[in-house]
């Protein structure tokens, strides 16, 4: 190149050959070169280039195989008390330590942490479906009900949370289904309000227009537009409640109104650890640690899902 | 403005009669009873005399009329039934107090340190700065309040010695449970202010302020910041409502006379008066708190009033 310019009179060596028309025969200008995406194996692409969402994926596996493999690997029973072994430090024998009446900690650890997240599920469920409901029925009814349905949302919304949690586990005993029932009964508001307020803007897009139009019935615009389109939103919101419920668990438990002995959970881990807090630090360390893990996981799930969803970002 | 702060009373009002209705009948039927274990012992009229003293020898609808009667005309929350002779309203009258101080101090801890946070973050995006503060955000939302208020009472005070591990009265008490306190708030105002922030870095009239020569320190003052402030100010009053109820673990767990900590007492007591009256005082709160702060918002943004108003 710079020798072109520096010697103006080799241009005369550039040949006709040089200056042939090409064509557009061979090209492929017009060809489709990636192969179309749904939006879910969209939100999918995204999601997977964002390595701190992926993190909290494999860190989230990891948890829950532990919680499952854990008990046998550690070949202990959870409730199997040994006076001679209290309040033992983590050892080969016993890797998290003993608790204060000489059981083994990992283990109870693992069999803890599949209460503490099977009530962050269970709670989570009962929130999304109910609040999907209430909220897609006032939204798709409109009118009186869906007045109705806002009134009683707003009373609600209205009470503080804590207290009714505390309150509705103290009147329904300690079991597992008083605990979900009273922490998911209020929680539903948030989610019926989310629902309504997308399925009121999806309501009047375009595309559902063109599906009336065509004729499409109540039902079949509901679950092919309207139940799609809400998804997205929805998935950030469970993958955000589910730590909140552990966090709530691990909060009634510690006030003793959580699991019912001989059951155990993180947060009932975490309360009896901390009053031995003083002497043997590792049995509040390892119930914390394993819901500190727990929650990243989540948030970075969460983070990463609503990064991918967000229409925004999206090109 | 006067017919929506009337619409809204009326409403409170409504609330609250429910909760007090609710959960006078819920926990008259819970299990356990606490007059029992209290008589066990006791002879027979003894135990008579005692049950006629709570009304526990009436029906609970009757029980329930003559506790609202008292309720409304002379705002008598009733005995405590483990305490005998410590009123409900004695209690209230001496923690409220305490709840506030602790509630109060931590919220203005929160926010004003999770906003310096947020803006130096968002001010620094990308930098090492932003990074750190990124990091420990995520951290603190991790971790339960009781866990760090452990990991401070062991490390501060167990290890260390520099302040007590509980008590109250002084000072140095403060500390660690307004640091436990507020250590997930900073981090959630943290957050907000820095997404706030940055979504007000690139709106126009920050280029225009730049344009037209406005020295870097202006900009951040008087255009970035008072901007970035309007959604952090929406979440401070709910905020001050949850004031009262939200400080429960803490003050159980450095035992300080507040509210919580006898919520939390008369819950694992099963004293039915105490728990009946602090839940509906607390509801009381927090309702009250809500329309207080729906009020301001009307005063300071006409539009929400409008919006409201038409509603």
């Amino acid at each position: 190149m710079n020798e072109n310019l520096m010697n103006p009179l080799e241009e005369a060596a550039l040949s006709d050959e040089l200056f042939e028309r090409v064509g557009t025969e061979g090209l492929s200008g017009e060809d489709i070169g990636h192969k179309s995406l749904t939006y879910w194996a969209d939100v999918w692409r995204r999601f997977r280039s964002n390595k701190m969402a992926i993190l909290g994926l494999i860190l989230l596996i990891a948890v829950v195989v532990m919680l499952f493999v854990g008990p046998m690997l550690s070949g202990k029973d959870y409730q199997f008390i040994d006076a001679s072994l209290k309040n033992l430090t983590p050892n080969s024998e016993y890797w998290f330590g003993t608790d204060d009446m000489g059981r083994d900690l990992f283990t109870r650890i693992c069999v803890g942490g599949r209460i503490s997240i099977y009530i962050g599920l269970c709670c989570t469920l009962v929130m999304f479906v109910i609040g999907a409901l209430v909220g897609a029925l006032a939204g798709l009814k409109g009118g009186w009900v869906d007045d109705l349905i806002m009134r009683f949302c707003e009373f609600i919304g209205n009470l503080p949370y804590l207290i009714i949690v505390v309150i509705l586990s103290l009147v329904m005993g300690r079991s597992m289904f008083s605990l979900v029932f009273a922490m998911s009964i209020t929680s539903w508001v948030g989610t019926a309000r989310m629902v309504r307020g997308q399925i009121l803007q999806i309501k009047e897009m375009d595309y559902v227009q063109a599906a009336k139009a065509l004729g499409a019935d109540t039902n079949r615009i509901i679950i092919k537009h309207l139940l799609p389109n809400t998804m997205g939103i929805i998935m950030v919101t469970i993958t955000m409640s589910i730590p909140g419920f552990i966090f709530s668990e691990a909060f009634l438990s510690y006030i003793g109104l959580g699991v019912r002995p001989p059951e155990t959970s993180w947060g009932a881990l975490a309360s009896a650890g901390q009053q031995q807090l003083m002497f043997y630090p590792h049995q509040l360390f390892f119930p914390c640690l394993m819901i500190v893990i727990t929650m990243l996981a989540f948030h970075l799930i969460g983070d990463g899902l609503s990064d991918a969803l967000d229409p925004k970002l999206r090109q | 403005m006067l017919k929506f702060i009337g619409k809204r009373l009326a409403y409170a009002v409504l609330t609250l009669f429910l909760i007090a209705t609710a959960t006078f009948f819920l926990v008259a039927g819970a299990p356990g009873d606490p007059i029992a274990a209290k008589v066990g012992q006791m002879p027979e009229q003894a135990q008579q005399i005692i049950n006629a003293k709570y009304g526990f020898d009436k029906p609970v609808v009757v029980r329930y009329f003559i506790y609202m009667k008292n309720l409304i005309t002379t705002g008598d929350f009733g005995e405590s039934v483990i305490y005998t002779g410590k009123s409900v309203n004695d209690v209230i009258k001496e923690n409220t107090g305490v709840s506030a101080k602790i509630g109060l101090v931590a919220l203005v801890f929160q926010v004003v340190i999770g906003i310096a946070l947020g803006l130096v973050s968002a001010l620094n995006r990308g930098k090492p700065v932003d990074h750190i503060t990124r990091f420990m955000v995520v951290l603190a939302i991790c971790v339960p309040s009781f866990v760090f208020a452990s990991l401070l009472q062991y490390l501060l005070a167990f290890k260390w010695k520099l302040v007590p591990i509980f008590g109250w009265g002084q000072l140095k008490h403060y500390v660690l449970p307004v640091a436990a306190y507020a250590i997930g708030g900073i981090a959630s105002y943290t957050k907000y202010m820095r997404s706030s922030t940055l979504s007000v870095i690139s709106e126009d009239y920050i280029i225009t302020a730049k344009a037209k020569g406005c020295t870097k320190g202006r900009v951040v003052r008087k255009h970035i910041f008072r901007n970035a402030m309007l959604p952090i100010v929406t979440m401070i009053g709910p905020a001050l409502a949850g004031i009262f109820a939200g400080s429960f673990i803490i003050e159980k767990m450095f035992s300080i006379p507040g509210l919580g900590f006898y919520y939390v007492k008369a819950v694992s007591d099963n004293d039915y008066t105490m728990i009946i009256g602090l839940t509906i005082f607390f509801a009381l709160l927090y309702v009250g708190s809500l329309i207080v702060v729906d009020i301001l918002y009307g005063i300071v943004d006409p539009r929400i009033r409008v919006a409201k108003g038409q509603k």
